[in-house]
């Protein structure tokens, strides 16, 4: 007898095709929920890739597209001429750019001034303009927005910068640094105490190389391009999104499997081969597979297209809306198509290998014994955690592909322990009642269908926990941040040192005035003013304001902790401090440890000094009041109050025209406003992981209840002949739905934490405070709406239920 | 004439312990070309289980079983399949059609499973459909086809590319008396072409229609007989088969 696998495998090929894509014709409803969770995994990969790749802080986005740099001092012709020269030797080709800094009343912080050439070598793709033209003579200034606000200025105004009047002919921009603030002057204009950068186009062997030989001595920097944080956060959102894309799937295909069992029972009867029955799930595979992946590249694609000008905001740079990670788009389709293929091969597999007669008589398989997995379950949970530790996720030297590999390992890992989970769930039915035992024995008993569906939930829920814990631990590293969302220090700014500026006892009464409309004008209330505690003068120093500081070491050297404001009885109030409950003895009221006054207009110098604190809840916020020197203090060292500054809270966070609004008057009162300058994107990342991993899990549960219920026809319809309750039906998909999600929150917890604290192992200190909020929310909350969703799923009898067959 | 199945001594246990079930035990038969053999039992007996087991969807657990010669202990899983769609056509109670194919696709889908081209293959399925007297059924999906339509249409693509062996498990069962006097006069006429068919059933009445029947109890073959002359019998005015 010839070979029939060969001369048959064409005609039955296209024969099982056509029955394929009939079934998925007739079917396709029955597999929306699939495609639309595979198209959703697709579209979300395709955005945070892209939004990933180009979103992140790009590397030399104040100075172009350099190599290296390096600063030279311009104080002396003939040195600059020297170094140049050297330059040229060792390096070739050179940009400089010569800049100064100075600041903005209104506007805290430094603003630089650069003489910088648009069509510089290097510097180019750090300079675009808005509106009107660059500078290019003596007297022209080119401005950012945030300047131009500052100034209210505009294209044709006058502006004083450096002690010198500029006409404003532009306004420009670093589009790789949209929060680069500096004004731009032709590139020939001299300026006042300016420092040359020297941009390079080739890189030292070493960081700090001196770039001539004896003399003359350059530093020179080499400028890394270090984005490899952003490489491993693509990777791992494109690993972890396939994984869930294969397991998502795999749990469907899963329940077509079994939907078609009986069919592909009888294909087994005509004498179809193995391979044939695997073909048809393997093509439906491949159809949604595909379908999903073409979807969700256009869904994603267009989601990122609209986004762009959040992401701009939120990146703080200029983005070209097709600067798309083609590659890697290409890549994620590949495997999602890939992923869907295999997924549906292993149900494909499952059910061509049950018995012909089991198949017919559409009994499920035994349940494998489930020892194999869990032990695989072990060595791949081990193996993950050695490679991520490995892998060094946290290094700028960080290993892609041991992090895929952990990262695989760790889901492997969660999957395989998945069965163990849902076995275990059966043990307790013996002592529920009736609906619960019934809907726990019949997880069990379909326990592949189960465990695939809790693998994919796992994995959902998985990437939200380990995204909400890394969001928390990045939170609290950041620290509570300058100020809150609510307030405005206004202030007369600091001197070139650590200190505070005050404003002159004439001038306080009018400010005060006029600080109380700016709070009634953003809706805040009343202004809280902030004292400095100055010394008396001696000799000829200048006294400089009474300061909060750590000492160091035992050398006698202080590290700055900020300014040291008057416990004045409105502060107190403020900050609701009982003046009665402050120790006779106490100097300072402060939230930190270790901190003492320090007075530098002392003579000695202070030495070894100790503070008599006590301890007060006040600003969690760096710029906030931290430290109170109290009245009795003031009185004894014979400190007087010296008024610095304001800090008004407003009832809700203050939007972007109230900022604007308060800068304007405080720039006419020639006082500078401080805002929170600490971004929220990190904390609405944890929140918004947690909300999307609960959304999909919930997705997840009712593919899987829909079948569940679908199967348990026969089941509702003896219990219905026996008199059950519809309160009895609707118990056991509720509480099928809740044993998945309670299992499913607790494996992806310990799944999220062991990849992190691998992850984390250098510094576990990181994970100190978990993201309690989110953990409960998916923990509580999660099973409970799934068992009210299952609770509602099951309380229509499906209209067929009659005529299903037993 | 040469047995086109034999089985020698077959028994079939399934489960172990206190679950084991000895579903068939120390089974002998065998069912020669034109032969129709009608099995009867109670319900437990075997019959379904000498069906499956003759027809190569389960093993034997002990015995010989032979089909057209080739006995089935020594094949290949591959080769099974193939013997299915070469040589055995199975017709079952219910379930039979697969629903996103079209009658004459169902019919077609054995010999295309083997390599037939799609055009020959469905010209052959065309031809076992007449047979049948169901061409003008031929491109109707099954959903849309009466039980008893259904049924023909699933004898149809048992008999397809002349296969000699038919193994009908309560075939009639689904049907009312006309369609399944219909059904055994169909099976009547096929092995009338030189095929065996096996016939599980309840029904004494549609046994008579065979050439021997087989009784079955706890897995054992209790009695052979032929069976008294039928309606078949009358109806083709031939003389009644012998005892």
């Amino acid at each position: 007898m010839s070979d029939p696998t060969r001369s048959a495998a064409g005609p039955a090929r296209r024969a099982i095709v056509r029955w394929a894509w009939r079934l998925f014709r007739r079917e396709w409803r029955q597999q929306l929920l699939t495609l639309t969770l595979l198209t959703i995994a697709v579209a979300g990969t395709v955005w945070t890739s892209t939004v990933a790749v180009n979103g992140g802080s790009k590397a030399r986005s104040t100075l172009g597209d350099a190599k290296a740099m390096a600063r030279i001092d311009p104080q002396d012709p003939s040195a600059v001429k020297s170094q140049l020269a050297a330059i040229t030797a060792r390096f070739g080709a050179y940009e400089v750019v010569p800049h100064t800094s100075t600041t903005l009343a209104g506007l805290a912080g430094a603003v630089d001034l650069r003489a910088q050439d648009p069509n510089g070598v290097y510097s180019h793709s750090t300079l675009a303009l808005r509106s009107g033209r660059y500078p290019t003579a003596a007297g022209e200034v080119a401005l950012t927005s945030s300047i131009a606000d500052a100034l209210d200025a505009h294209v044709g105004s006058q502006v004083v910068l450096v002690q010198t009047s500029w006409t404003v002919v532009g306004l420009v921009e670093n589009p790789r640094n949209l929060d680069d603030r500096f004004a731009l002057v032709a590139p020939s204009t001299p300026l006042p105490n300016e420092t040359l950068i020297v941009l390079l186009g080739a890189v030292p062997q070493a960081r700090g190389t001196p770039a001539g030989g004896a003399s003359p001595q350059i530093d020179v920097v080499s400028l890394g391009d270090d984005n490899s944080g952003v490489i491993v956060l693509v990777i791992a959102a494109v690993t972890a999104s396939m994984a869930l894309v294969g397991l998502v799937a795999a749990s469907g295909f899963l329940v077509v499997a079994q939907r078609r069992q009986r069919q592909l029972g009888l294909m087994a009867a005509l004498g179809a081969t193995d391979r044939q029955l695997r073909m048809p799930l393997v093509v439906t595979g491949a159809l949604v597979g595909l379908a999903s992946a073409a979807i969700g590249t256009v869904v994603g694609l267009l989601a990122w297209f609209i986004t762009v000008p959040t992401v701009e905001r939120a990146s703080a740079h200029r983005i070209d809306r097709l600067d798309v990670p083609w590659e890697l788009l290409a890549l994620g389709i590949v495997l999602a198509i890939i992923a869907a293929v295999t997924a549906a091969w292993w149900p494909a597999r499952t059910v061509a290998r049950i018995p012909v007669m089991s198949a017919l008589s559409q009994r499920p398989s035994p349940p494998l014994a489930v020892h194999r997995s869990a032990a695989l379950a072990a060595i791949a949970l081990a193996g993950g955690v050695v490679a991520i530790a490995q892998a060094k996720p946290g290094n700028t030297a960080v290993k892609p592909w041991l992090m895929i590999i952990g990262l695989l390992a760790v889901i492997a890992g969660t999957v395989l322990i998945a069965p163990s989970a849902i076995r275990l769930l059966a043990v307790p039915a013996r002592r529920l009642p009736f609906g619960a035992r019934l809907a726990l024995r019949d997880l069990a008993r379909f326990q592949a269908r189960a465990a695939a569906a809790l693998a994919a939930i796992t994995l959902a829920l998985a990437i939200a926990v380990a995204t909400a814990v890394v969001a928390k631990a990045s939170v609290d590293e950041q620290g509570p941040g300058n100020l809150s969302d609510r307030q405005l220090l206004v202030s007369a700014g600091t001197t070139n040192g650590p200190f505070a500026k005050t404003i002159t006892p004439t001038d306080v009464a009018s400010l005060d005035t006029a600080m109380t409309s700016l709070a009634q004008a953003i809706g805040a209330a009343s202004p809280v003013p902030l004292d400095l505690a100055e010394p008396s003068a001696t000799g000829t120093r200048v006294p400089e304001p009474v300061m909060v500081a750590t000492p160091v070491d035992h050398g006698g050297g202080f590290q700055d902790g900020g300014p040291a404001y008057v416990a004045t009885p409105t502060v107190l109030a403020h900050y609701g401090i009982d003046p009665s409950t402050i120790r006779p003895e106490t100097d300072l009221l402060t939230n930190q440890s270790g901190v003492v006054l320090l007075d530098v207009s002392a003579r000695p110098p202070p030495g070894t000094v100790t503070t008599p604190a006590q301890h007060a809840e006040l600003s969690p916020y760096g710029d906030g009041p931290r430290a109170l020197i109290t009245a009795s203090a003031m009185q004894r060292h014979g400190w007087t109050e010296v008024r610095a500054g304001w800090l008004i809270e407003s009832s809700r966070p203050l939007t972007h025209a109230q900022v604007s609004a308060a800068r304007r008057a405080a720039d006419a009162a020639g006082l500078v406003v401080d805002t929170r300058d600490t971004k929220d994107r990190v904390a609405t990342l944890g929140r918004t992981a947690t909300i999307v991993g609960a959304v999909l899990a919930l997705a997840i549960l009712a593919m899987t209840l829909g079948l569940i219920r679908g199967e348990a026809a026969a089941d509702v319809r003896t219990m219905t002949a026996v008199g059950a309750p519809r309160r009895t039906r609707r118990a056991v998909t509720a509480t099928a739905a809740a044993a998945l999600a309670i299992v499913g929150v607790v494996l992806a917890s310990a799944g999220a934490y062991i990849a992190i604290v691998a992850a984390y192992r250098s510094d576990l200190s990181r994970l100190s405070s978990p993201p309690t909020g989110n953990l409960l929310l998916l923990a509580v909350g999660l099973p409970i709406l799934a068992a009210m969703t299952g609770w509602l799923l099951a309380g229509r009898q499906p209209p067929h239920l009659a005529r299903v067959p037993g | 004439m040469s047995a086109l199945l034999a089985m020698h001594k077959v028994s079939k246990v399934y489960g172990d312990g206190a679950s084991r079930v000895q579903a068939l035990d120390r089974i002998d038969l065998e069912v020669s070309a034109g032969e129709l053999v009608a099995v009867m039992g109670p319900s437990g007996s075997g019959k379904s289980s000498l069906l499956t087991v003759a027809g190569s969807l389960e093993d034997a657990t002990s015995g010989t079983v032979a089909v057209d010669g080739a006995p089935l202990g020594t094949m290949s899983h591959k080769d099974r399949a193939r013997l299915r769609r070469r040589t055995i056509g199975f017709v079952f109670q219910e379930f039979n059609l697969l629903a996103g194919l079209t009658a004459v696709e169902n019919v077609a889908m054995p010999l295309e499973l083997d390599g037939t081209k799609a055009r020959d293959a469905r010209t052959s399925a065309l031809e076992a459909l007449e047979v049948l007297d169901l061409t003008t059924r031929a491109d109707a999906f099954p959903d849309d086809l009466s039980g008893g339509e259904r049924q023909r249409v699933a004898i149809a693509r048992a008999i397809v590319g002349d296969r000699r062996l038919l193994l009908a498990d309560e075939p009639t069962g689904a049907l009312d008396t006309v369609n399944g006097e219909g059904v055994l006069r169909l099976l009547r006429k096929i092995t009338r072409r030189g095929a065996a068919a096996i016939l599980v059933t309840h029904d004494a009445q549609l046994a008579s229609w065979a050439d021997r029947v087989v009784f079955l109890r706890d897995g054992r073959i209790i009695d052979e007989t032929a069976p008294a002359p039928g309606p078949e019998t009358l109806l083709a005015g031939a003389p009644s088969p012998p005892r």
